[in-house]
C-alpha cells in the first residue's frame, strides 16, 4: 500500500441475487483517493449492484470488499455512512420524507447534528441546487429534475469524501443536467459513477471500467478508452 | 373493475398527504389543536343520539368554515366513506335494524371528517412532534411514520401496474381470462412493492438511518386563536352533555 489511501478494494466479488440471478463476478479492483471513475455497461451489465456494494450497502455472496481500508461491518458502519453518499438511480426509492426539508435534514439528523447545526448545514447545498422554495412541498409531487436535485442535494450535506452516483443524468432536464456536471467538475474528493452515456463520462472522469453484458470486468483504462470502438461494441454500449 | 380499483388508488395515495391550506386553524398551536380534534372524535364515536350527532355535524361545519378547508378537498377525501362504511354495516341491517346502522355509519363518517380535517391543515412533520411532546412510545410513532412513508409507495404502485396494463390491452376479455390476469397482477403487485420497499429501506440505511429522529418544530404561541379554539371545543362539549 503507497501513500494514497484505498478508498475500495475489492477481489474477486461475485453477487448473486436470492432468486439466483447473477449481479456481477470475478469483479477485483482498487480505487484509490480522488480518483473519479466511471462505471460504464450496458443496461444489466450489474452497475447497480456494484455500486451498492461499494456503498458497504450489500455485502458480497463472495469474494472480499474492503472500504476505505475497513471491512464492511456494523463497528464501522457509522463512519461509512458520514463519509459516503450515495445517489440511488431512482429518486423516488431515494426520497422518503413528509416534506423536501425534512430530506434535507434526515441524514444530519440520523448522525447527531442539533437542528440548528442542521437547518445551516442544509442552507448552501439548498442555494446551490435551487430548491430553497421547495421547502414545504412533499418529494413525490416534484418533477424528474426536481427530484434529482433534492436527491443530490442530501447527497452532499455532509461533504462525503467518496461519491457514489448510480446514473445522476437519467431522466432529467438539461439544465439540471448541466448543473450536476458543473458540480461534479468542481468536486474534489473520490467519485464513482455508473452510467451508460459516454459524453458524461468524457466530461467528469479520468478513469473508466467498462462492464460487460456478462457482469464482469471488459477492460480498465482512462478516457481513451471512449475511443475504442470495439470495446465499446463488446460492452454493447455502442 | 380495474377503473375503480385504479380510481381508488389514486384517491388513497393522496389520502393522507397535507393540502398546504392557508387556514386560521394553523394559528393554533398543534398540541393543542390535536387534543381538541380528539375530543371531538370522541364525542362523536360515544354516542347513538342522533341530537347529540346532529349537533356535531353543525359543530363540524363551522369547523369546516372557520378553518377555511377547500370543500372539494374534502369531499374528495370523506366523500365515498359514508358508503364504505354502510357497506361494512350491512349486515346489522338484519342483525339488529337500518336506524342502528345508519347512526353507526354517521358516527364513524364524523370521526373520520374530524381526523381528515386535521391532516389536511397539519404538516405531517408536526403531527409527528405532537405526538412525541406527549410522549407516545416512539415504536408506535416510528410506525406511523413508515406507514405515511410506504402509503404513498403502495397505492402510486398499483395505479403504474394498472395504467401501465390498460395502455397496453387492445380488446375485451371475457371475465375468466381477466380474473386470471387479476391474480397475476396481484402478484406482481405484491413483489413489485416489496422491491421498492427493500429499495427504500436501503436508502434510509445509505442516509445513516438511525431510529428516525425527527426535530420537533411547532408555531408561535399565540394566545387569541388558542383561546378561541379551546372556548368552542368546551361549548361543544357542554351542547354534546346538554341534548
Amino acid at each position: 500500500m503507497g501513500d494514497t489511501l484505498n478508498i475500495i478494494e475489492a477481489s474477486n466479488i461475485k453477487y448473486v441475487y436470492p432468486d439466483k440471478t447473477l449481479g456481477v463476478k470475478n469483479f477485483s479492483l482498487d480505487i484509490q483517493e480522488f480518483e473519479r471513475l466511471v462505471l460504464l455497461g450496458s443496461n444489466g451489465s450489474g452497475k447497480s449492484t456494484l455500486l451498492k456494494i461499494f456503498a458497504g450497502l450489500v455485502k458480497p455472496t463472495s469474494g472480499n470488499i474492503k472500504i476505505f481500508e475497513k471491512r464492511v461491518n456494523r463497528d464501522n458502519y457509522p463512519y461509512f455512512r458520514k463519509n459516503i453518499g450515495f445517489l440511488f438511480q431512482n429518486s423516488d426509492d431515494f426520497l422518503f420524507n413528509p416534506t423536501v426539508e425534512d430530506e434535507l435534514l434526515y441524514t444530519p439528523l440520523q448522525l447527531g447534528f442539533s437542528t440548528e447545526e442542521a437547518k445551516n448545514l442544509i442552507l448552501e447545498n439548498s442555494n446551490y441546487f435551487g430548491i430553497k422554495k421547495l421547502y414545504e412541498k412533499p418529494p413525490f409531487r416534484l418533477s424528474g429534475g426536481e427530484k434529482k436535485r433534492v436527491a443530490l442535494a442530501c447527497v452532499l450535506q455532509l461533504n462525503p469524501r467518496l461519491l457514489i452516483l448510480d446514473e445522476p443524468t437519467s431522466n432529467i432536464d438539461g439544465k439540471t443536467r448541466k448543473k450536476i456536471i458543473d458540480f461534479l467538475k468542481e468536486y474534489e474528493g473520490t467519485m464513482i459513477i455508473s452510467t451508460h452515456e459516454i459524453d458524461f463520462v468524457k466530461k467528469i472522469s479520468n478513469k473508466v471500467v467498462l462492464l460487460s453484458p456478462e457482469k464482469e470486468i471488459l477492460k480498465i483504462g482512462g478516457i481513451e478508452l471512449l475511443e475504442d470502438k470495439n470495446y465499446l461494441e463488446d460492452a454493447e454500449i455502442l | 373493475m380495474e377503473a375503480l380499483i385504479k380510481s381508488a388508488s389514486q384517491y388513497f395515495e393522496v389520502f393522507f398527504i397535507q393540502e398546504n391550506v392557508k387556514s386560521p386553524l394553523r394559528l393554533v398551536d398543534t398540541r393543542i389543536g390535536l387534543m381538541g380534534f380528539l375530543v371531538l372524535v370522541m364525542l362523536s364515536i360515544n354516542t347513538f343520539s342522533p341530537n347529540k350527532l346532529f349537533f356535531i355535524l353543525f359543530n363540524l361545519f363551522i369547523l369546516i368554515i372557520a378553518s377555511k378547508v377547500p370543500l372539494y378537498s374534502y369531499f374528495k377525501r370523506v366523500g365515498l366513506m359514508p358508503l364504505f362504511i354502510f357497506t361494512i354495516m350491512l349486515p346489522q341491517v338484519f342483525l339488529s335494524s337500518i336506524e342502528y346502522a345508519l347512526l353507526f355509519t354517521f358516527r364513524i363518517f364524523l370521526a373520520v371528517s374530524f381526523i381528515t380535517i386535521f391532516t389536511i391543515i397539519v404538516p405531517f412533520k408536526e403531527i409527528l412532534s405532537t405526538l412525541r411532546f406527549y410522549r407516545i412510545p416512539s415504536i408506535l410513532i416510528l410506525t406511523f411514520s413508515f406507514t405515511y412513508s410506504y402509503i404513498y409507495l403502495v397505492f402510486n404502485e398499483l395505479y403504474r401496474i394498472l395504467v401501465a396494463r390498460e395502455c397496453r390491452r387492445f380488446n375485451n376479455k371475457g371475465y375468466r381470462k381477466i380474473w386470471k390476469e387479476g391474480g397475476e397482477l396481484l402478484g406482481t403487485y405484491f413483489i413489485r412493492v416489496y422491491e421498492r420497499g427493500e429499495n427504500i429501506h436501503l436508502a434510509r440505511i445509505s442516509r445513516g438511518y438511525n431510529n428516525d429522529k425527527y426535530y420537533t418544530i411547532f408555531q408561535k404561541f399565540n394566545l387569541l386563536p388558542n383561546l378561541i379554539f379551546v372556548i368552542f371545543i368546551a361549548l361543544t362539549v357542554i351542547g354534546w352533555v346538554i341534548l
